[in-house]
């Protein structure tokens, strides 16, 4: 991917350096059975060219997260604090309109369902041409080319054809490939995937992140993956952050974490997910129980009713985000961390080995 | 218009399971739907004791005062009766007349009470409106139910004669039936008066069918209509006893809406000189006089268009709230 | 469409879509059937001499004359059939009473300016209830919204007469605004043409508008809710560019169905409309028809506008397809 297209200089940021940073954010929503805490004390940074994973189960507010730096949620009966500094800017009190600025052309996002995130009456090709006329002031043609390259880029056949095609046409990989394709139109410095490859047939699934993954370290981006699938991220991300209960519970780098694992909820994801060697019609190990509900968290360790750890403190008093002894990097929160066993996971394929 | 669309339920994050248990149940008719609710029985009221209402005695032509209409059940607009000839001659100022009696809204071009007319007018007008609506809910509503309920080829019928039905504008196919059913030598006013109940009730049978249809068609799929025809009830007993029952609440805040129209058309008719005949009155009627007169005096147009347009928007606010009180017995099911 | 066929938009083209297409046309012609039957039987299935009916007043051999015209005697298949045949040609039959003219001359003059007064309506009216919808829908809920539904409600509840009535005591009686009847023709004089045109379109139009706001409301607020919104706000496009762009055209197919069935409401309308400001068009001419009992102009101009209405709404059918990609695969 040298292609001078799909790649514009101008767009690409100085090697390193931070490219965002999060501080405390919290978001509550207001509902008829009163708020939902749905991030609570979050932060994180990110560097120029990197990926960070986040990763928790649904309603762990992982894709909250997402859209509040984004700002995309709504206004009307959200409330949003802490701090969001982009590339040097503290953006988290933007307005509508200064946010819409920074859409498309700073930050994008790669939604989940391909099937509903493409415009069922707009031909694909006006869908990815209309931000390059509207944010990049490109003339009709010089829009259909980029267009062009960009399909091709996403490695999508006969782009030229699937130009002035309805999405309908599509299967539901190509789409998402055109929704990516929509993403990186106006060169974004920060991406956002939110769960991209869960509506998607398994097969499809690795050559879309495979491409994201790709585009990422083409483009230099930041990216932000959220997923439910520890598997996932773990080939693609620099730094996974677990989400429990609209908190960080633990953050490490890829390596790190995988090796020194020391969250209990972190283990239970890990064993859920199914392992090669495994006979097959293996039951999975579920983790039992549910979330606990965000409009009254328990005061002590959210995990704990599910946890197999358990003791008194943790129904008590809830843990601080505290750095692995040698490791500085890696941040967990439990009273009871597990022994940290090296799981083998193949960190190209994601694969448990 | 700023991004306020942005701030609709769009991106908010799927409410707890907790929240989605569907309306409250037992939802109170919204206040709008009792202030139309009176003002309607008011409505039926003034038409079952129109005669009682005209308080004004009237100066018949023999001399003798007497009420408006003849105080039987169809009250016919007898304009010998209500005729106030001195107020006439006032108008026309003759010397010396005198006004018979007060006419609040005054005297139309023979000199008849406007106010009278206007009461009485309320009778005739809900008795083609209802008779109508309730003939066309009859027919619209049993044709629709059975192509609901047994589709295929009665149903390829039904519809078929609604979308004949339909093909021509409400008013134009109203107008050629008034105009073929009554012919050149019909003297009858009560006859002209069954001949817009068939005409009007004709041109609303397709729009009851189709919502009988509708709802017939979404009932019939519910699990206690396939029950009942697994423990081998006949299709009639299903029909009366699991479809009818709920095809109705629908129909009937439908048909409030039609009764609206059908008032609306009756006086379209009359403004085009096919209404009800001489002898007789309805808010119509006072209508198309007014709409001759309305250059000299236009009280009579503006209060029979006032009283229609009140009649009309408590109908919408009634058939409304109804429509708004049923859906929520639907969705709670 | 023209697009020629690719790999990418076979659907177009496949089978189902010549048989459904090819059902719809026999569904079409059966309807155009029964319509001119109806509007035929309508009539010639009155009861008593119809050429009695035609001129009660007539001498023994103009009834004679108008006997041999109509062949009444004939069986009612053979007449319909007759009839038909004249129809088809263009021959809609003598306008009795009136020397010469026919009834398909009075039709040609006539219908016209009835088309024209329900074309402008349905411009003047799309021009405002499309914003009032889309504007409403993008803001539910808000004090704007509430009181735009109120608005609605008015319009929806007044009768057309009763603003006709209004207007013309106000604007043209007491101020003379605006002409108060007739009809000017546009090559004669453009603008007199439209100012008499104004108050009809607006007492025809007032509650339609309601009508198509009201439609386009609620398909709005349910699009707006889709993630592809989302994805159009999150690619930094401004928020009027998402709704009319992005939002409008998959909400405005019940719209569009609606407009197809309101040419039927609206020349229903102008029927009233043309009588109270004195319009020579085809609801004028239908009522005078009646009333100097030209039974064979009636015919003809109940069966004339059913068949255009019912045309209307097959090309609305038709349309649907190209609005909304997503029916071309049914």
């Amino acid at each position: 991917m040298t292609d001078p297209m799909s790649t514009p200089t101008h767009l690409t940021g100085a090697p390193g350096g931070e490219l965002l940073r999060v501080e405390n954010l919290q978001v509550s929503f207001g509902t008829s059975r009163g708020r939902v805490h749905a991030v609570s004390g979050l932060s994180f940074s990110l560097e120029r060219g990197k990926t960070i994973g986040i990763v928790g189960e649904s309603g762990s507010g992982k894709s909250v997260t997402s859209k509040a730096i984004m700002g995309l949620l709504p206004r009307k009966g959200v409330e949003k604090s802490g701090t969001i500094i982009y590339a040097g800017k503290d953006i988290s009190n933007f307005s509508g309109k200064q946010y819409r600025d920074l859409w498309g052309t700073e930050m994008a996002m790669v939604f989940q369902d391909p099937m509903t995130s493409l415009n069922p009456v707009m031909k694909i090709g006006n869908q990815i041409t209309e931000s390059l006329r509207v944010k990049l002031g490109m003339d009709k043609a010089e829009a259909k080319a980029t267009a062009i390259k960009l399909l091709e880029a996403v490695r999508i056949p006969a782009p030229e054809q699937r130009y002035g095609v309805y999405p309908g046409k599509m299967s539901g990989g190509m789409r998402q490939r055109v929704v990516i394709a929509m993403a990186l139109a106006c060169g974004p410095k920060l991406l956002f995937a939110d769960e991209p490859t869960t509506a998607l047939d398994v097969t499809v699934q690795a050559q879309i992140l495979d491409l994201l993954a790709e585009q990422q370290r083409d483009r230099f981006m930041g990216m932000v993956l959220v997923t439910h699938d520890l598997g996932v991220v773990a080939g693609r991300a620099d730094e996974i952050a677990v989400m429990y209960a609209g908190r960080i519970i633990e953050k490490a780098p890829v390596k790190s974490l995988f090796a020194n694992m020391a969250h209990p909820y972190t283990e239970a994801l890990m064993n859920s997910i199914p392992k090669v060697e495994y006979p097959s019609h293996t039951r999975l190990q579920a983790i039992g129980g549910r979330p606990p509900d965000l409009v009254s968290p328990p005061p002590g360790c959210p995990f704990a009713p599910r946890c197999v750890y358990r003791t008194d403190i943790c129904d008590k008093e809830r843990p601080e985000l505290t750095s692995l002894p040698g490791h500085p990097d890696h941040l967990f929160a439990c009273h009871h961390p597990v022994s940290g066993a090296p799981v083998p996971v193949d960190l190209i394929s994601g694969r448990v080995r | 218009m700023a991004d306020t669309f942005l701030e609709s339920e769009a991106s908010l994050p799927a409410p707890p399971i907790e929240d989605r248990q569907g309306p409250k149940t037992g939802t109170k008719m919204p206040i709008t739907g009792w202030i139309s609710g009176i003002y309607l029985l008011f409505l039926i009221l003034v038409a079952v004791f129109a005669p009682l209402f005209v308080a004004s005695p009237v100066v018949g032509a023999d001399g003798f005062t007497q009420k408006c209409g003849d105080g039987s059940g169809f009250a016919l607009y007898d304009p010998i009766d209500c005729v106030d000839p001195g107020a006439l001659d006032v108008a026309n100022g003759v010397e010396g007349a005198e006004i018979g009696f007060d006419h609040i809204l005054g005297i139309d071009g023979s000199g008849r009470d406007i106010f009278s007319g206007l009461v009485i007018g309320t009778r005739t007008s809900l008795i083609i409106a209802t008779a109508a609506v309730g003939g066309a809910m009859l027919i619209g509503g049993t044709l629709g139910i059975l192509a609901g309920y047994f589709r295929g080829k009665v149903d390829t019928v039904c519809s078929f004669i609604f979308d004949v039905l339909l093909a021509f504008p409400a008013l134009i196919l109203a107008i050629a039936l008034v105009g073929v059913l009554s012919g050149p030598d019909e003297t009858s006013g009560i006859k002209r008066i069954g001949v817009l109940i068939f005409t009007i009730g004709v041109v609303a049978v397709p729009l009851l069918g189709r919502i009988s249809r509708a709802s017939t068609l979404t009932w019939s799929e519910r699990e206690f209509v396939t029950a009942s025809k697994a423990l081998g009830a006949k299709n009639g007993r299903i029909i009366l006893r699991d479809i009818f029952p709920n095809v109705l609440p629908a129909m009937s805040s439908i048909a409030f809406l039609a009764v609206g129209v059908v008032i609306v058309t009756e006086g379209s008719l009359s403004l085009l000189g096919l209404g009800v005949k001489e002898d007789s009155i309805s808010w119509g009627k006072i209508l198309g006089l007014g709409n001759d007169r309305l250059r000299q005096d236009p009280t009579m147009a503006f209060a029979a268009a006032i009283v229609i347009t009140l009649a009309v928007m408590s109908l919408n606010m009634f058939g409304d709230a109804l429509r708004q009180k049923f859906d929520v017995r639907e969705s709670a099911l | 469409m023209g697009r020629p066929p690719t790999i990418e938009n076979p659907t177009v083209f496949t089978p189902g879509y010549f048989v459904n297409l090819l059902s719809k046309f026999v569904r079409l012609a059966l309807v155009i059937i029964c319509v001119t039957l109806f509007a035929f039987s309508l009539v010639s299935l009155l009861p008593g001499d119809a050429a009695r009916t035609f001129n009660p007043f007539a001498s023994d051999e103009q009834i004679a004359q108008i006997r041999a015209d109509l062949r009444v005697d004939d069986a009612f298949p053979v007449r319909y059939g007759r009839w038909l045949g004249d129809f088809v040609r263009g021959d809609l039959g003598q306008y009795y009473g009136v020397a010469g003219e026919t009834v398909a001359d009075k039709f040609g003059k006539d219908f016209p300016k009835t088309l024209l007064l329900v074309l402008y309506t349905q411009i003047f009216v799309l021009l405002l209830a499309i914003p009032l919808g889309v504007f409403t829908g993008a803001r539910a809920g808000s004090a704007f919204d509430k009181s735009m539904n109120l608005l609605f409600f008015l319009a929806l509840s007044i009768p057309a007469f009763v603003l006709a009535f209004f207007f013309k005591k106000y604007l043209t009686i007491d101020r003379e605004v605006l002409p108060e009847r007739g009809w000017v023709d546009f090559s004669v004089d453009p603008v007199e043409h439209f100012r008499h045109l104004i108050l009809p379109v607006l007492c025809l139009g007032l509650s339609q508008i309601a009508v198509y706001a009201r439609l386009l409301r609620s398909d709005m607020v349910a699009t707006l809710q889709e993630d592809y919104i989302t994805m159009a706000k999150a690619k930094g496009i401004k928020p009027n560019r998402i709704l009319f762009r992005h939002a409008l055209r998959p909400s405005s197919l019940t719209l569009l169905t609606v407009i197809g069935l309101n040419v039927g409401t609206l020349i229903g309308g102008a029927v009233i409309i043309e009588r109270i400001f004195g319009l020579p068009g085809i609801g004028t001419d239908t009522v005078e028809a009646l009333q100097a009992r030209q039974i064979v102009a009636v015919q003809s101009f109940v069966a004339i506008i059913g068949i255009s209405f019912v045309l209307v709404n097959f090309v609305v059918d038709l349309l649907y397809s190209v609005l909304d990609p997503r029916i071309r695969r049914g």
